[in-house]
């Protein structure tokens, strides 16, 4: 069970973004994208939430091409997470969160409210729950965003079937514990038949957490696999064009710049 | 800055439910205020009448001629009118996420005059059968309204998306140019028509009877209640186009309604009451002032006040200076205006 890009291309005004890209994100596994700038980490993501219509190459959910799937199926399975920030009008927290629930189209449900509720207090954002979304600082916005993605993709148990979440950096404004936090619970949900993609600049963060790893550059995969065969001095010092080394220590590695 | 602070779970659960109600509540309220500014506008005027004698049967033939044929009619053209321009404004700030976003501003009211004054002045030219005759400035203002929202999709489409920005450089492209054409057509017109055609720009509501408003209100009706149904939707897509696509919303598909059951509902108005600014940019900045900003109350919500203030305006601009009358859009800018900054200055927003 995965979701799936197979020799996917992306072009922008007659540019490859995405230039022959295999990926897939497995459930049960929690699988990160790095990279330098512009590698078309975002892009990747986006062709992978079906925001954008590849110019070659297909995306798969399960084996089914995701053109296949209506918006409202497609929301059943998979969430995503951006890191664009523009909500216009004063919303509160509280309605933010609840947008998230699809389950029912009031959002309104004694049980959307208790899901809410329980969702806010494992991110952390239940002090948050009656403030205006706009007075939130940064990271405060973040873990909303987080909260609402998981709000998403809640189901009670008993409830089967492979789903797909796709965050882009969603630990860059927070806190080292926070950041930490929000980690745990992707790790806590590929245990429950989850398959995970999370773009992460921080290499340690990667390197620490990752069943699997995507290292881009240049709007292609330039290694992926296990955290050992990635997260190796001389491919990231080729990647990034700068010197990184890495060393084992206690059986993680740990990632330096110079 | 709404802001409230929660202390247990408990309390929690508690304000998500009696938010529900406490929306309902609103929407009752409103209901009521419309149902109370409706009665006074309907016993008001050059000729008063009392509603009670209209009842019991005790009223006049001149009094319940007044009443059925020219009050009723107007009162009720007024208040739809007034309520498919704030619930457009609601709406189209909504979809554009621009707190500027109005039928005015992005050009829909220019295109419907522009439909319309086209008929004022060659309307008879046309040699139309009356009965179509009655129905073509209200039709040729539709037509205009969907032709410059059709034309805004299409040419924000061609250049592959739909951005705030866009819309907007291209609405006042497009009001530069209704005003060029409705420039000629006045320059054309003859003195008769010149001077309908600049008291209908000022907007007025003294031309209604049941044969024109009731295919208007009918439109007017359908449309606000189909706006009211994409509530949830809009709310989603406050969130972002891409985010909103992620909750399972069929964007295209949601744009396209809403554009074109508001031009419907905007074109239709237009026609019968010439452009009537203010409402649909002030009453919904009001509503999510006083009762928040989620969709769900906020077009019900829009549409209610929206009625309730044309009504008023309506009520002053037929009281003031009797037996003349004010061009209503005066009245809605003079009354409306110092609202808002007072409630601006009040919200500190």
């Amino acid at each position: 069970m995965s979701l799936s890009a197979n020799d996917l291309i992306v072009s922008r005004r007659g540019k490859n973004i995405i230039n022959g890209v295999n990926i897939h994100v497995e459930v049960g596994k929690l699988s990160t994208i790095i990279g330098p700038n512009g590698a078309g980490k975002s892009t990747l993501l986006s062709g992978l939430a079906g925001d954008l219509t590849p110019s070659k190459g297909i995306v798969t959910i399960d084996d089914t091409p995701i053109e296949k799937f209506s918006p409202a199926n497609l929301a059943k399975v998979r969430s995503v997470m951006y890191q664009s920030n523009n909500i216009v009008f004063d919303f509160l927290v509280e309605e933010i969160l609840i947008m998230g629930w699809i389950r029912d189209s009031f959002g309104r449900s004694p049980l959307a409210i208790k899901t809410v509720f329980e969702l806010a207090e494992i991110c952390g954002v239940s002090k948050l729950l009656g403030r205006s979304f706009l007075t939130l600082s940064g990271g405060e916005k973040q873990r909303v965003q987080f909260c609402r993605a998981l709000v998403q993709l809640w189901r009670p148990d008993g409830e089967n079937g492979s789903r797909y979440l796709l965050l882009d950096e969603p630990t860059s404004s927070l806190d080292v514990s926070y950041e930490l936090g929000v980690l745990k619970i992707l790790k806590d949900l590929t245990e429950n038949e989850t398959g995970v993609l999370v773009v992460l600049h921080d290499l340690n963060l990667a390197s620490y957490f990752s069943d699997n790893i995507y290292l881009m550059g240049e709007g292609r995969v330039v290694s992926s696999g296990e955290t050992q065969e990635v997260i190796r001095s001389d491919t990231l010092s080729d990647v990034y064009e700068t010197p990184i080394s890495v060393e084992e220590r206690k059986g993680k590695l740990h990632v330096y710049t110079h | 800055m709404r802001e409230k602070t929660l202390e247990a779970p408990r309390s929690l659960s508690l304000e998500f439910a009696g938010k529900s109600r406490r929306e309902n509540l609103v929407l009752v309220m409103l209901a009521f205020v419309l149902f109370f500014v409706g009665a006074l506008a309907l016993s008001s005027g050059a000729v008063p009448l009392s509603i009670g004698a209209l009842i019991d049967g005790s009223a006049k033939g001149l009094e319940i001629t007044i009443f059925s044929e020219i009050r009723a009619p107007r009162v009720i053209l007024s208040g739809l009118v007034g309520a498919s321009l704030a619930a457009a404004g609601a709406v189209l700030q909504g979809l554009f996420r621009n707190p500027l976003a109005d039928p005015g501003l992005i050009g829909v009211s220019s295109g419907a005059a522009l439909g319309a004054v086209s008929m004022i002045v060659f309307g008879s030219a046309l040699d139309l059968p009356d009965w179509i005759a009655i129905y073509s400035m209200p039709l040729a203002a539709i037509i205009g309204a969907m032709g410059v929202t059709f034309f805004l999709y299409t040419f924000s489409n061609y250049y592959g998306h739909f951005s705030v920005v866009t819309v907007l450089l291209v609405g006042i492209a497009i009001n530069a140019l209704a005003s060029v054409g409705i420039g000629a057509f006045q320059y054309l017109s003859d003195d008769a028509q010149l001077r309908s055609l600049v008291f209908w720009m000022m907007g007025s509501f003294g031309r209604a009877d049941w044969i024109t408003v009731m295919p208007a209100a009918s439109i007017m009706l359908v449309s606000i209640l189909v706006l009211v149904r994409q509530s949830t939707q809009l709310d989603r897509l406050q969130l972002g186009e891409a985010e909103a696509f992620h909750l399972g919303i069929n964007v295209k598909k949601l744009k396209r309604l809403v554009i074109l059951v508001s031009a419907g509902a905007v074109g239709a108005g237009v026609a019968l009451s010439g452009i009537i600014g203010f409402v649909g940019l002030v009453v919904p900045h009001l509503v999510r002032l006083l009762f928040g900003v989620s969709h769900r109350i906020l077009i019900p919500g829009s549409a209610l006040l929206g009625a309730c203030l044309m009504i008023s305006a309506d009520l002053v601009s037929r009281i003031v200076i009797i037996p003349s009358e004010l061009p209503v859009g005066l009245v809605t800018s003079a009354l409306g205006a110092p609202f808002f900054l007072w409630l601006i200055a009040r919200a500190r927003v």
